[in-house]
């Protein structure tokens, strides 16, 4: 049996009154942002480290593919072995979720700069560091945006799973609180502010820069033709 | 000036091994020569290109600018290659103004300097426009100005206009000489095209494949006084004159070296007195 609708806005307006949805919603996007965070700016630069160097890749990159097939939630027995019942452990489950599907994708992406773009970089003058902020990521960029979507998925999933099997605030463990109280109209409310948060943020972050890049960058043109 | 003093340089391929794609060149480009490489693909003018570029360094020998031994790339020699390589990601008066940018030239000269170079070539209307904007003739173009705006003394140039459609090619081809008429600038134009080569170039170097060779070194700047033309009867014939002696001086392009320098020499002896593929045969013959 489900809920009507209208329960489940009833429940909605009441836990946004008595301020515990808030609450859960602003736990859960401050854990999502730091994970997610990290796990860009990490996730980046392996990446870019694996594609340009060959003995890294070699050594490495098997691990990398072979880790991204675990689910992250496995991690977080680990996490609570290492960092106990703390809030290092639920991000440490966060990072390991969009880690690697971050990484993958801009080692891709590196991969597939044309030499051509470095050549002429290089005969104007780029050298080192420059040759990788001025060319290389700018020319990586579609591939690592499409990355860093994925990532983001990745990271509310994983977060959604973390919350709900350890128990500390946020929008996992209402939603948690729900079935123990054998309140179905509750559960319901969560599970919705759940998907318009995680469809909204991936809108207002990815949704007009995506199209404008690939756009830009010439890839608009090459699929349609 | 431009030295290239007995270099040599191989390459490693999976499928044939060791390749000697140039062995004991030698030549000399003097100041404001308008210099066409041209051979059959294969005889090694990229990699000659690419060597004077700094882009690849040379096995053996060396090559000097100025006089000066040539390490790794470097402003002063401007290079376009066969795809305009422009980036996507800049308008095209950013594009141009990129390398000022890493020589950490001012805002205002950069402005200035694209802003001219864009004149030069014609494409000052569409200083913001965005590459997949622009037609092929047209990033050759900014890719033209994004050279020149370095204001290098040479000019390095690997088949610029062999992608582009005839009308673009002959407008792009009058341009560059028109441009080194005012500048002076050293130009090195490697093509495979020997119409091109005679239309363009003050000298005609034409190259032999594998390892490449000096077939014949032609001054032009006297014989044929620009403006010329592709159609121009004169540069039709030299043309035709300069491919048969290309033919004549035993071209083998199907035929490569199987990975030892030292057999290079033989199949020469052996094309002297064979033709086509009856030489191919005979040497594949001795390898086997």
């Amino acid at each position: 049996m489900l809920p009507g609708p209208d329960g489940v806005v009833k429940m909605l307006g009441h836990t946004l009154r008595d301020g515990e949805l808030p609450r859960a919603i602003m736990t859960s996007l401050y854990r999502l942002f730091v994970g997610y965070a990290l796990s860009a700016g990490a996730g980046i630069t392996l990446g870019v480290a694996l594609a340009r160097m060959s003995w890294l890749r070699a050594a490495v990159g098997p691990l990398v593919v072979g880790l991204q097939a675990l689910p992250s939630i496995c991690w977080l027995p680990l996490a609570l072995l290492w960092f106990g019942l703390s809030e290092k452990a639920i991000l440490f489950v966060v990072v390991m979720g969009s880690l690697l599907s971050i990484t993958i994708a801009t080692e891709g992406a590196v991969r597939a700069v044309p030499t051509m773009y470095i050549r002429a970089a290089r005969t104007m003058g780029s050298r080192r560091l420059r040759l990788y902020t001025r060319v290389i990521l700018p020319a990586a960029l579609p591939g690592i945006l499409t990355g860093l979507k994925l990532g983001w998925t990745f990271a509310w999933r994983s977060l959604m799973a973390g919350e709900l099997l350890y128990v500390a605030g946020g929008l996992g463990q209402l939603l948690t609180l729900g079935r123990e109280l054998g309140d179905m109209a509750r559960v319901m409310s969560v599970m919705v502010v759940i998907v318009i948060l995680g469809l909204g943020f991936e809108r207002l972050l990815f949704g007009s820069v995506e199209k404008r890049v690939r756009e830009r960058w010439g890839y608009a043109q090459a699929e349609a033709s | 000036m431009i030295e290239v003093c007995r270099v040599g340089k191989k390459f490693q391929s999976t499928t044939r091994g060791v390749t000697a794609a140039l062995r004991d060149m030698s030549l000399t480009v003097e100041d404001g020569e308008f210099v066409c490489l041209v051979g059959p693909s294969g005889c090694g003018k990229t990699t000659l290109l690419n060597l004077i570029g700094g882009l690849e360094r040379p096995d053996d020998g060396e090559v000097r600018v100025h006089g000066k031994r040539v390490r790794g790339p470097g402003p002063d020699r401007g290079v376009m290659f066969q795809d305009a390589a422009l980036f996507p990601w800049l308008s095209v008066a950013e594009n141009v103004a990129f390398g000022m940018k890493e020589l950490r030239l001012s805002r205002a000269v950069r402005e200035a300097r694209a802003k001219k170079y864009l004149d030069l070539v014609k494409m000052s209307g569409f200083a913001k426009a965005w590459v997949h904007e622009l037609s092929g003739g047209m990033k050759q173009r900014v890719a033209l100005a994004r050279a020149l705006a370095l204001e290098p003394d040479i000019l390095l140039m690997d088949e610029p206009f062999g992608a582009l459609d005839p009308k673009s090619r002959d407008a792009l081809q009058a341009e560059i000489v028109d441009i080194w008429q005012k500048t002076h600038k050293t130009i090195v134009f490697v093509t495979h095209d020997m119409a091109e080569a005679v239309r363009l170039g003050s000298r005609v170097i034409v190259l032999r494949a594998r390892p490449a060779r000096v077939a014949c070194d032609v001054d032009l700047a006297a014989r044929l006084p620009q403006p010329r033309h592709v159609d121009q009867a004169e540069v039709v014939e030299l043309a035709a004159q300069l491919k048969g002696e290309l033919d004549e001086t035993g071209e083998h392009e199907a035929v490569d070296g199987d990975g030892h320098g030292d057999d290079d020499e033989r199949p020469q002896a052996t094309a002297a007195s064979s033709s086509g593929a009856g030489r191919l045969v005979a040497w594949m013959g001795l390898h086997l």
